[in-house]
């Protein structure tokens, strides 16, 4: 099937960005989040790698990742022209769109704290006019029309199957200029080390209270665990007081936090609305079971809900793209994290040691992984997270200390998860424009 | 909304057509003009972004005088006029007109600008200027060689087999001429560059040659003389219409192109393979920058690269010309380029004396009986844009009294006392040509000034009023400053020298009467000779240089540790304009200078770190940039930057004039590098 869409000759871009300064004229309000970006592949020009530079903005995808996974239903497309259209009104900021987008197309503005994105300038469009990018390029390298579906794997954009209105056309001419700089080893070496600089899309300075929040989260489900199956104490207070902190970790991360209901909306569809609808789901039905005499029904309810909410966390996360991208990370909620605590909290030794040990074994797999380029500083972290987060704690298990020690123990164990669960955050590497090809690829400045 | 043709008025090879938009008497929408065959593609980003800069919160919209502080308040017209002509009065009397400097530059053209001139000789005279910033080494050797300075049309691009983009960057400062390569590319053209960098050009090259910087005749000789002693130059042509090529074919009889690989320092099968394509792809378009004439060597280099278009007989047809500046739509002005940069051409006595733009600080403060002592600039940023800024700011320093005309508060308003807020390229009918397309323009008035904006026309006729001439006087000196008189005058003008002048043209682009699509295709040329002067006899005499072209070294080589300061234009400026705009500072947020890799190795650099920049003229320090396929020995510090917002590159070059053509050799600058 044939849909329109932005066509894009990369013998005909020179990279004069003149497409980001049109799209922002006939789009006002963009001060704070452009909507077209011009990427130059090897921006550092490194011999013997061409310079391919590519306009892209929103490519209205036919399976767009934006509306399947937009939990607040704020993308709609337009059925007579097929733009993906984004609603401000109805988005609440939650930014994951962003990430579930290979192509960056949705931005998000700080100011304004809701997403916004290229329109195909519908507006124009419905004037007879091209849209503004298209006009303001001086050099014919932008058209919009029929793409027919991407057509080649086309070096800098990720190879997907979510079939964008985008048509590249290859340059005519393979390859970079034939010149004579000398590449030594030192160079090279060099190369490796300041070329491979690719900026992140999730930062874990912005996404520290999902960090928070998850392991609460995976903590509340394997309390009210042991509470339900009588292996722990009951404290509605505490249980309380957790359930508000939830709460507002999971809002504080939205743009528009008055919005924060509309997370729901888009249950069929989105993990994120699931995970929203699970959580609120478990909080009620074990708020209810504690306090109100109703029988076992709401509890059952509260760790289905419990279990549902932690497995749609790890599904947020798999939909996009990390590196080591897999369900069994040492730091996932579902897969691992609320059965070790599940196994501390009932006393399952089984369970507990079995856990613990196979997270300790892929922490270790996994630990040099992520620990190549300029991350040296963070070695240390690591050694803290096997011998405070994972050895020592497991070492105090095996003496008999009563209940402080317990606390003590507990105290380790969430501390060493707190780094694997941010480090499980900087290691996100989301697909973007630019990514997957090869080293020093990146955005030119200029 | 209406739509209106208009003209973009910058110091610009494209110099496009494009239409404005406007909404109750605002300018909304900037759309390309398919009228204008050459830039029928539409604005770049800076001309796009008019939109910004028309409105900018900067802009300066009012009369501003200096305060102690170092600020600026705004005054009122009658204050700052008579301010101003008072200084003018006392001045003129105490110690002379010659005492006022008039500096004007490239800022904005138009034929309204010479009310500037007018004024200042119905005042009694000023010291004014001669020479250029930009091009005229190279304006002098094709004038010397072909006898003026005529190319192809730019569309007629697309009929060369062969390009060679020597020093220029098309893909940055010419965009439209990228739209013509890239048709003849897809007809399987090839294209070479020759650039110390790997530009955006050179990117969509096939080869890039990376000569040492200054070295371009070099190779130029080289391969003229493999031309020569190999017989594969156009015989035929050479006999017919070249004069002096024996002369030339001795005096290059040393070079061939391991000597030429070698001086220039580059590979010798990369020079082979060039040679080659000189030697067997015909036609071809050679397509010189304006950079590489901006060396103490400049215009012999220039003569040295048209003797390969001239050997091979790539003149005068379809596809075949030396690409170098069209003047053919300069049809208003009296003296042509280069020959009014000459001291001394202008005919008047009012403006005998004249300091040099290349050398200007040095010669503002040499200047003596009288010495001078007031200032006036407008179109130009002088503490910015010419050579050893600080010396600049000296000279200025030493006058009584400087005053500014301009949009902004640049880094010369800032050095004057009063800052006259100038007219933006909406606000007032005018007329321009283009360097590169064949096109007179008409660039109509569609916007009403802001705040208190003069256009200066008005600002000229008021201080004539302040200074006591009478309405009569100034009649009959200066123009009228009002619309429709304006209009009237312009029609008139312009009527004088072509019959569509008397309608502006209908408003459209027009290609006057005359104006060759393909230049000098009766090959009949304006020289002494009536043919390409190969070697010229002028040459020898007016610059004291050998009369064939020739490779001499510059004045300055780095040595070790020391680095060629490469200044070369980006997309994002004419010059130091437009890089207050948010619209373009997204892109370039800050100035920073680029190192090839295998030098910030040596030096310890990081894109990102701290370095410093600086030789005996002065210091920069900047963000530091690497890029793995700039030639070595060379940093990048694009010109444009002001002081105010980090620093001028002329901070670091020295006052020094070109080989010919009062030009200025900005590029002879070596510097040392310094991490911070």
């Amino acid at each position: 099937m044939s849909h329109t869409g932005f066509i894009v000759d990369t013998s005909r871009c020179v990279a004069c960005k003149a497409c980001v300064v049109a799209c922002q004229l006939a789009n006002p309000g963009q001060d704070h989040a452009v909507w077209r970006t011009v990427t130059s592949m090897n921006g550092l020009r490194y011999p013997g790698l061409s310079l391919v530079s590519l306009s892209v903005a929103c490519n209205h995808c036919e399976d767009a990742p934006c509306a399947e996974n937009c939990p607040a239903r704020a993308y709609r497309r337009d059925p007579a022209t097929g733009v993906m259209m984004h609603t401000e009104e109805h988005c609440i900021g939650c930014r994951y769109c962003t990430w579930v987008c290979p192509y960056d197309a949705p931005k998000f503005n700080s100011a304004s704290g809701v997403i916004s994105k290229c329109t195909g300038c519908q507006p124009r469009q419905a004037e007879g006019m091209k849209p503004a990018c298209v006009e303001g390029c001086p050099t014919g390298a932008l058209a919009w029309g029929d793409v027919g579906g991407i057509d080649a794997e086309v070096p800098g954009l990720p190879r997907t199957a979510i079939r964008p209105g985008l048509k590249v056309i290859p340059g005519r001419k393979n390859g970079q200029p034939r010149m004579a700089v000398r590449i030594t080893p030192a160079i090279e070496a060099y190369f490796q080390d300041v070329g491979v600089v690719e900026p992140k899309k999730v930062s874990l300075n912005e996404e520290w209270t999902l960090v928070a929040f998850t392991m609460l989260a995976a903590l509340q489900v394997a309390w009210f665990y042991a509470v339900f199956t009588e292996r722990a104490e009951m404290s509605v207070l505490g249980f309380g007081l957790s359930a508000l902190t939830g709460l507002m970790l999971s809002v504080m991360h939205l743009g528009r936090k008055g919005r924060a209901w509309r997370a729901i909306l888009n249950f069929r569809r989105s993990w994120v609305s699931r995970e929203v609808a699970g959580y609120g789901l478990f909080l009620l039905s074990a708020g209810v079971w504690m306090v109100l005499p109703w029988g076992s029904t709401p509890g059952w309810i509260a760790l289905l809900a419990g279990f549902f909410t932690l497995w749609s966390m790890d599904m947020v996360y798999l939909r996009i793209a990390w590196q080591g991208r897999s369900f069994l990370h040492s730091a996932g909620i579902f897969s691992f994290m609320v059965f070790m605590y599940i196994g501390f909290f009932c006393g399952i030794p089984w369970l507990f040691y079995g856990v613990t040990g196979l997270r300790l074994l892929l922490y270790l797999l996994r630990a040099p992984v992520w620990r190549h380029g300029n991350r040296d500083s963070l070695r240390g972290l690591v050694i803290f997270r096997i011998g405070v987060g994972f050895i020592l704690p497991l070492l105090l298990t095996l003496i008999d200390g009563g209940a402080w020690l317990d606390g003590i123990i507990l105290l380790l164990f969430l501390a060493g998860d707190l780094i694997d669960r941010s480090e499980f955050y900087m290691e996100i590497e989301i697909m973007s424009p630019g990514k997957g090809t090869p080293s020093g690829w990146g955005t030119l400045s200029g | 909304m209406p739509l209106f043709r208009t003209a973009c008025p910058r110091n610009c090879y494209s110099s496009c057509s494009f239409l404005a938009r406007t909404d109750n008497g605002r300018l909304t929408g900037i759309e390309p003009d398919p009228e204008n065959r050459a830039t029928a593609g539409g604005p770049c980003l800076k001309g796009l972004s008019y939109i910004e800069r028309q409105y900018a919160n900067d802009r300066l919209i009012y009369p501003m005088a200096r305060n102690r502080r170092g600020g600026f308040d705004r005054i009122t017209w009658e204050e700052a006029l008579g301010e101003i002509a008072g200084r003018l009065t006392e001045v003129r009397e105490r110690h002379g007109p010659h005492a006022i400097f008039f500096y004007e530059s490239s800022g904005m053209a138009g034929l309204t600008n010479g009310v500037g001139s007018n004024f200042w000789k119905m005042f009694g005279g000023a010291t004014t200027t001669y020479g250029n910033l930009c091009w005229p080494a190279g304006l002098e050797a094709v004038r010397l060689t072909l006898g003026d300075n005529r190319h192809n049309a730019p569309w007629d691009l697309e009929n060369s087999r062969l390009i060679l983009l020597w020093g220029k960057n098309p893909a940055e400062t010419n965009i439209h001429q990228v739209v013509f390569i890239e048709k003849a590319m897809a007809k399987g053209t090839k294209v070479v560059v020759v650039d110390p960098r790997r530009t955006p050009t050179g990117d969509f090259a096939h080869l890039l040659l990376q000569p040492k910087p200054g070295t371009d005749a070099a190779l130029a000789l080289g391969i003229a003389n493999h031309l020569i002693r190999n017989d594969l130059y156009d015989k035929a042509f050479v006999e017919r219409h070249v004069n002096g090529f024996d002369r030339f074919r001795d005096s290059v009889a040393e070079w061939n192109l391991e000597k030429a690989a070698a001086v220039c320092d580059i590979p010798l099968a990369l020079v082979e393979e060039l040679a080659g394509d000189i030697a067997g792809i015909f036609p071809m378009t050679l397509i010189p920058g304006y950079g590489m004439q901006r060396f103490s060597n400049g215009g012999q280099t220039i003569r040295a690269l048209l003797t390969l278009s001239i050997l091979t007989g790539n003149i005068g047809k379809p596809g075949a010309t030396f690409h170098y500046a069209n003047l053919q739509s300069f049809i208003f002005d009296k003296i042509k380029e280069p020959l009014s940069y000459y001291p001394g051409i202008e005919p008047n006595p009012l403006f005998r004396r004249t300091v040099s733009k290349a050398r200007l600080g040095e010669g503002m403060l040499a200047a003596t009986a009288p010495p001078l002592k007031f200032m006036w600039t407008e179109r130009g940023n002088p503490v910015a844009q010419n050579p050893d800024s600080t010396l600049t700011i000296r000279a200025m320093q030493q006058l009584d009294f400087r005053v500014t005309v301009d949009q902004f508060l640049t880094d010369t308003a800032r050095a004057s006392d009063i800052v006259l807020p100038a007219k933006s390229m909406f606000e007032q009918d005018d007329i321009t040509g283009s360097y590169w397309h064949p096109y007179v323009l008409f660039r109509p008035k569609l916007l009403t000034p802001p705040g208190e904006v003069y256009n200066e026309t008005r600002i000229y006729r008021e201080l004539a009023g302040f200074l006591g001439y009478s309405t009569d006087e100034i009649d009959r000196h200066l123009p009228p400053a009002d619309d429709e008189g304006m209009r009237s005058h312009l029609q008139r003008m312009a009527g004088e020298v072509i019959p569509a002048g008397t309608e502006l043209f209908g408003g459209l682009p027009l290609i006057p009467d005359g104006s060759e699509e393909v230049a000098y295709a009766s090959l009949h040329f304006p020289t002494p000779s009536g043919k390409v002067e190969l070697c010229s006899e002028a040459a020898a005499a007016l610059w004291k240089v050998d009369s064939a072209p020739s490779y001499t070294p510059l004045t300055t080589s780095p040595e070790q540790g020391e680095f060629h300061l490469l200044t070369p234009n980006t997309k994002n400026r004419i010059h130091s304009q437009f890089g207050n705009l948010s619209l373009i500072r997204q892109f370039d947020p800050e100035p920073h200078a680029t190192l090839a890799a295998a030098d910030a190795i040596a030096l310890g650099v990081r894109p990102g770190d701290r370095i410093r920049l600086h030789n005996d003229q002065g210091s920069l320090e900047t963000k530091a940039e690497v890029d793995f396929s700039l030639r070595q020995g060379c940093v990048v510090y694009c010109n444009g930057y002001q002081n105010l917002e980090g620093g001028s590159p002329n901070r670091l070059t020295t006052g020094l004039e070109t080989d010919m053509g009062y030009g200025t050799a900005f590029h002879d600058t070596i510097v040392k590098v310094t991490k911070l």
